[in-house]
């Protein structure tokens, strides 16, 4: 199987360090502006945006960071 | 006595160690830290959760933080199915198993017909293992309680 290298790990976040990691990043952010708006629309109050965007964004970076975990080179140590 | 220096004398003797070739590369099959990392988004869900519940149940303080999240799952649910369990069992369920993976080397011995498995002592992974297996724990525990307290309560 062909590894991919498209993420890098500092810390615990994934950054990208090709192209399709790129694409990814900003697929995840539009995906995230997106949710904002959509939450917005149909929300009451900010708090209510806030929170609601908070647990929707935290379920994106949880999937964004599987991605990367499988698609990022191994640093073994 | 006139004894002649041997040539070989000054060779150095190998050190048998027999612990030495017992010694072996092991290699996991995920990156040990990497696994650490994702475990640590894996169960950021359930323990937000988690919060909004002890927020709400056990302080007393309602910010609405439960019900919202209450909702959003809600809706979520229409959208895709069976994502309530997804991210309250399976998110910590996925963290367990690559951080097992991580510290876990197995390897099959055929002459001996044995398994011999190791594992690594990495405390940030065995952590994470432990925090998943608490938060299964909880929400199987829940979910055992909420459906057989009724029927206990009967019997009672």
């Amino acid at each position: 199987m062909k590894k991919l290298h498209w993420f890098v790990r500092k810390g615990i976040f994934f950054f990208p360090s090709s192209i399709p990691g790129w694409v990814i990043v900003l697929a995840t952010f539009a995906l995230l502006v997106w949710l904002f708006i959509d939450i917005d629309n149909r929300s009451h109050s900010a708090s209510d945006t806030l929170i609601n965007f908070v647990f929707n964004a935290l379920i994106v970076a949880v999937v964004y960071s599987l991605v990367a975990f499988f698609a990022s080179a191994t640093d073994r140590g | 006595m006139n004894e002649e220096k041997s040539p070989l004398s000054d060779l150095k003797v190998p050190d048998l160690n027999p612990e030495s070739h017992k010694r072996q590369l092991k290699l996991t099959l995920f990156d040990a830290r990497k696994s650490a990392a994702l475990a640590v988004w894996l169960v950021a869900v359930p323990c937000f959760f988690l919060f909004a519940v002890f927020m709400k149940h056990y302080l007393m303080v309602d910010l609405h933080i439960f019900t919202i999240i209450e909702e959003s799952i809600a809706s979520l649910d229409k959208t895709i199915p069976m994502l309530s369990p997804i991210l309250l069992v399976g998110f910590p369920l996925i963290a367990i198993l690559v951080n097992a993976l991580a510290i876990l080397h197995v390897a099959f011995d055929r002459d001996r017909r044995e398994i011999i498995a190791t594992v690594k002592v990495r405390w940030i992974n065995l952590a994470c293992i432990l925090l998943g297996l608490t938060l299964i724990g909880i929400f199987i525990s829940y979910v055992i309680i909420e459906n057989t307290h009724h029927y206990l309560l009967k019997t009672l």
